[in-house]
């Protein structure tokens, strides 16, 4: 495409974007379920970003007394090599956080794209991209992830691959058959009429019809990745360099923290986990909302509404008006 | 200036199992079949037709939307049908279209001036200024004034007509030779229609554009059009000067048509001759003239051999073999 | 006694956000057996509306608010839901706009089309239900063998043929067509604006037929009632109306209708949009789009007048003696005062949420119309030149703390 094409927003525009966050805004405060979700985000956001630098290294913080029980100075007690688990879980939410985030828009993008490719396209290149996907569709995650997890070793990059490799396929189809129908609408046609190609349409017209799915979808396959990433550490092949809320909840299971009544140690990160995955399946219902202008303005703005059903309101309160022809000496002809 | 030469477009017919397990032949819709026509510079051209006569297909076909299986499309006297890349978005500049549902042919995501601009994008024309300038000019064109008013609304906020407005304007932006419309008043309200048929003039008269105006309704052709082309079954029954082919009817089908329009005055209630059955399956036409199965002075010649042309005056075309005979049926 | 008889019909609609929008206001309506009438109007004048609540079809959201329907002289508004819906098809059908779609698509139509019969006559068995669909569909002019076929296998015309056949199956003495043929093309329109006459011959049905088509009316309609945003513009017997309609806007839709017969020139068409029902005009609802408003169109509502045979008109323009006067003839409204008028009357309102003024096309003057905008326009007056309309448009606020009874109440007569 032309260079030109990228030219800088008009004020307008500008002035349009900022409308769309604060629009975006509205709609989740207006929305309690997604409100709580953006609450219950932004505390783990903040824990995840502002905790470690607080706190500091976990094994320095750690008293190095082992399986201590809650107390003032340890919150969540200690494990069995003496690390504070309160300080534990801190950084253990940034990892997962971080692993849920990242391993979703990667899984994303690799899904966008081929749905949008296959949806678009049709034809053999639909043929052989949804054969590709059924294929990593059809392969059980858990074991797939499981042998990758083994054969690329259990570090921070390799769970995020591995959780992006299995999640994309879900993703591509359902962003496929939405690409169907918006390829059928007549504003593709219009687009193809002007002489734009393929790549052009499926970013400047199809990218944008389907994104308030992509994102919505997005909130889903992080609670997801969130989920496989614990149950991969739990089961052993998550990182092994650094904590994650599967990692300790792998660790209690294994000192046999349920039997020895230890709950401070697998409760915090179990309700972490269901509660950041309840957040963002929260949010996301709210995305569908924001993205579409045909939901925005409405009793905002240059076409608000004027309050005139009332049917109580004063409306009219002319008696008697005559009207002197000789006073209009400007006739309207009609 | 544009003209088709025996533009065929045909589809293939999706076999069932059963069919394909029977081994019976791959059937073809037979959309346009054989259709020629010509637009000068600056001339409207309605081309009439009921639902499965191919007219929207021939349209399409003009803007190489449709894939043209024989036949060509020549625009200044080159041939067009088979370009592709580079050429075929130059071609696209110079011939664009505008669609009938003034709901969906817009990107309801989109600000108006985003989607007038859009072509000019694709096309890599002028810089932001110059760009700017031009979509205002042809929303000031289209009739959407003032400008300013309209720039930065989403489609969703205006009316039917206001849409296909913006529509018209996003395809005149490139200021194209030919600008195929699709049946551009079919969904608005009475009331509004002369409005988007008087932009249409207007641009005729201003910017020379040559309009291939496709409808269903013979009496808009007749409104608009220099002259009107009739299609019945993918081919062109008649052609002619708008007021001639409305008021000396050569062709059965022509006549049929005409005389089931309705009329507002009822003063002016007519006999109608209302055609029995309907319009058979484009992968079915009849053999000889396609018409003869519904035409009510089909003989035995109209059932196998091709009526031709009959140039009945000059510019006057009928496909039938009692086109230069008067009217022989009652009233 | 007519057939059916409605009058004062008044059908509100709650809005999402709780306030109420008056969709059809004060409608009369009378309707003899055996008698076509057709309703027209532009999209959002409040024809469909009148007519699901004749059925008593309105959506969850909307409620008959005031007024009677009467059938044979029974208040059908007065019956509880159970009760009307056992007069619903049997009394009353509705073929739907784009019927063609109502269709259940996997199931045979011979089926669909003995469902009502089954509902409301119990004791019929399936073999007198067949018996009667087939009837039916030769009635329609389908061939009874296609009874076992599903809907895919009919075409636009044959579907809309069957939705007839399933709005007659009760032996309704009133049905009500919902633009039964727009979707149509004009030989199939056609062939079932004739079906339907012949229907009405042979069996005797009323018939509403809802257009926004005046020349189908004046094809197969005894009288055509005009409405405008939910209020009655004028009624009579189609000859009469569209020999000479007396409201400036039935003038304006016949002369929007492009005619074979008559002159080869582009029809003059209506500026701008009807007012939606959330915001309503004051006085004369038409007065913005009328080339004939006075002071008075902007302040009372018209009452509904009798001229003659059953043609009544609701405008302040026709003279006493049943003329509609032409603008030459009319008082003009003094700018200042119009200002004055627009204001506390709430005009400013229908102003505002027009959010997307005509344009000077919207409002039919072609190029070089010799008519200038007016010269008096208020500063800052945006939007386009709007020559036809009366200046009391002008979107002057001022605020005026006026207590008045609202036109809604104005007192209203019944011709």
């Amino acid at each position: 495409m032309t260079s030109a094409a990228a030219a800088a927003p008009s004020p307008a525009r500008r002035h349009g974007r900022r409308d769309a966050w604060t629009h975006a805004w509205s709609v989740i405060r207006a929305d309690r379920q997604s409100m709580l979700g953006m609450v219950i985000l932004v505390v783990f956001a903040i824990i995840a970003i502002a905790g470690p630098i607080l706190a500091g290294p976990i094994d320095r913080a750690g008293a190095n007394r082992p399986m201590l029980d809650p107390s003032l100075a340890h919150l969540f007690g200690t494990d069995r090599s003496g690390r504070d688990l309160f300080l534990t879980n801190i950084w253990a939410t940034q990892v997962s956080l971080l692993v849920g985030v990242v391993a979703s828009i990667l899984s994303m993008v690799i899904g966008t794209a081929m749905g949008i490719a296959a949806g678009y396209l049709g034809g053999r290149w639909d043929a052989w991209l949804m054969r590709l996907t059924d294929f990593f569709y059809v392969l059980p995650t858990l074991v797939l992830a499981l042998v990758l997890a083994a054969i690329m070793g259990p570090s921070l990059s390799n769970v995020i691959l591995v959780i992006a490799v299995t999640s994309w396929p879900a993703t591509a189809r359902v962003i496929r058959s939405q690409t169907l129908t918006v390829r059928e609408r007549m504003f593709v046609d219009r687009a193809r009429a002007t002489g734009a190609s393929s790549a052009r349409i499926m970013r400047r017209q199809v990218l944008p019809n389907v994104f308030g799915l992509v994102l919505a979808n997005t909130t889903l396959t992080i609670a997801g990745a969130i989920f496989l990433e614990t149950t991969l550490s739990f089961l052993g092949v998550g990182p092994r360099d650094t904590y994650s809320w599967g990692r300790i909840l792998d660790e209690s299971f294994e000192a046999g923290a349920l039997t020895l009544g230890k709950w401070a140690w697998f409760v915090p990160p179990g309700v972490a986990v269901v509660l950041v995955v309840l957040a963002f399946t929260l949010v996301g219902g709210a995305f569908d909302e924001i993205l579409d202008p045909r939901l925005r303005r409405r009793g905002a703005g240059p076409g608000a509404e004027p309050d005139a059903t009332d049917p109580g309101g004063p409306l009219l309160s002319i008696e008697s008006l005559s009207v002197p022809e000789s006073l209009d000496p400007e006739r309207r002809g009609g | 200036m544009i003209g088709l030469r025996g533009l065929r477009v045909h589809y293939p017919l999706r076999r069932s199992l059963g069919a394909w397990l029977r081994g019976e032949p791959v059937g073809v819709i037979r959309a346009v079949d054989g259709v020629d026509l010509d637009l000068g510079r600056g001339e409207i051209v309605a081309l009439v037709g009921e639902s499965g006569s191919g007219k929207t297909t021939t349209g399409r076909a003009l803007v190489r939307l449709a894939p043209i299986t024989d036949g060509q499309v020549l625009l200044d006297g080159e041939d067009v049908t088979r370009i592709g890349g580079r050429a075929l978005r130059a071609y696209r500049r110079r011939v664009q279209i505008i669609f009938q549902d003034p709901y969906e042919s817009l990107d309801p995501r989109r600000t108006i001036a985003q989607q007038v601009e859009e072509p000019l994008l694709v096309q890599g024309l002028g810089d932001a200024a110059e760009r700017a300038r031009r979509v205002d000019r042809a929303l000031d064109d289209a009739g959407l004034r003032p400008v300013e008013r309209y720039r930065d609304r989403f489609p969703h906020e205006l009316s039917g007509g206001q849409r296909q407005r913006v529509a018209i304007a996003s395809a005149m932006v490139l200021e194209p030779d030919v600008l195929v419309a699709d049946e551009p008043v079919s969904m608005l309200d009475v009331s509004l229609r002369s409005g988007i048929l008087r932009v249409m003039l207007d641009l005729r008269a201003h910017r020379d554009v040559a309009i291939l105006f496709i409808t269903h309704d013979l009496s808009l052709a007749w409104l608009i059009a220099d002259r009107i082309a009739v299609m019945y079954l993918g081919r062109v029954m008649e052609i002619g000067p708008a007021e001639t082919l409305v008021r000396d009817p050569r062709h059965p089908y022509t006549r049929a048509l005409l005389s089931v329009m309705p009329s507002p005055d009822p003063a002016h209630r007519r006999e109608r001759r209302i055609l029995r059955g309907e319009t058979p399956d484009a992968s079915r036409v009849p053999p000889g003239c396609r018409f003869h199965t519904r035409c009510p002075l089909a003989f035995d010649r109209c059932r196998t051999e091709e009526p031709p042309s009959v140039e009945v005056t000059p510019g006057h075309v009928a496909a039938c073999f009692l086109a230069t005979e008067p009217p022989t049926d009652p009233a | 006694m007519a057939l059916l008889e409605v009058r004062d019909l008044v059908v509100e609609f709650t809005l999402g956000d709780g306030r109420i929008a008056r969709v059809v206001d004060g409608v009369d309506l009378d309707l003899d057996a055996g008698e076509a009438l057709g309703l027209v109007g532009e999209s959002g004048c409040g024809k469909t509306t009148t007519a699901l609540a004749i059925a008593r079809l309105l959506p969850a959201n909307g409620r008959i608010a005031r007024g009677t329907v009467r059938l044979d002289g029974q208040d059908l508004t007065a019956l509880d839901d159970a009760a009307f819906r056992d007069r619903r098809w049997t009394d009353i059908s509705v073929i739907f706009q784009g019927a063609m779609n109502a269709l259940n698509p996997v199931r045979r139509v011979g089926d669909q089309v003995a469902e009502p019969i089954l509902i409301h006559e119990p004791t019929t068995t399936r073999e007198a239900a067949r018996r009667r669909v087939a009837e039916l569909f030769e009635l329609v002019g389908i061939s009874p063998d296609r009874l076992r076929e599903y809907p895919h296998q009919f075409s636009g015309g044959m579907r809309q043929r069957v939705m007839i056949a399933m709005a007659l199956a009760c032996r309704p003495r009133l049905v009500i067509g919902d633009e039964p043929t727009t979707a149509l093309d004009v030989m199939v329109q056609a062939q079932i604006l004739e079906l339907l006459e012949r229907l009405r011959r042979e069996l005797g049905l009323a018939l509403i037929l809802i257009t926004h088509d005046l020349s189908v009316v004046a094809e197969t309609c005894d009288r055509t009632l005009v409405m405008y945003a939910g209020r009655l513009a004028e009624t009579g017997p189609v000859e009469r109306l569209h020999g000479g309609p007396l409201h400036p806007y039935s003038l304006r839709l016949l002369r929007s209708v492009p005619d074979l017969s008559g002159e080869r020139r582009l029809p003059a068409g209506i500026p701008g949009q009807p007012p939606s029902p959330e915001s309503p005009v004051s006085g004369c609802r038409f007065h913005p789009r009328c080339d004939r408003a006075m002071a008075q169109c902007v302040t009372d509502v018209p009452v509904v007048r009798s001229f003659g045979e059953a043609h009544r008109v609701a405008c302040h323009a026709v003279g006493e003696e049943g003329r509609l006067r032409p603008p030459g003839e009319l008082p003009r409204i003094p700018s200042a005062l119009a200002i004055a008028a627009a204001s506390t009357s709430g005009v400013e309102v229908a102003v505002d949420a027009d959010v997307l003024p005509v344009s000077a096309d919207d409002l039919g003057v072609p190029p070089g119309d010799p008519r200038e905008p007016p010269a008096d326009r208020p500063v800052g007056v945006a939007g386009p030149p709007m020559p036809p309309v009366p200046p009391s448009v002008a979107p002057v606020r001022t605020t005026t703390d006026a207590s008045a009874p609202t036109t809604d109440d104005l007192p209203r007569v019944d011709a």
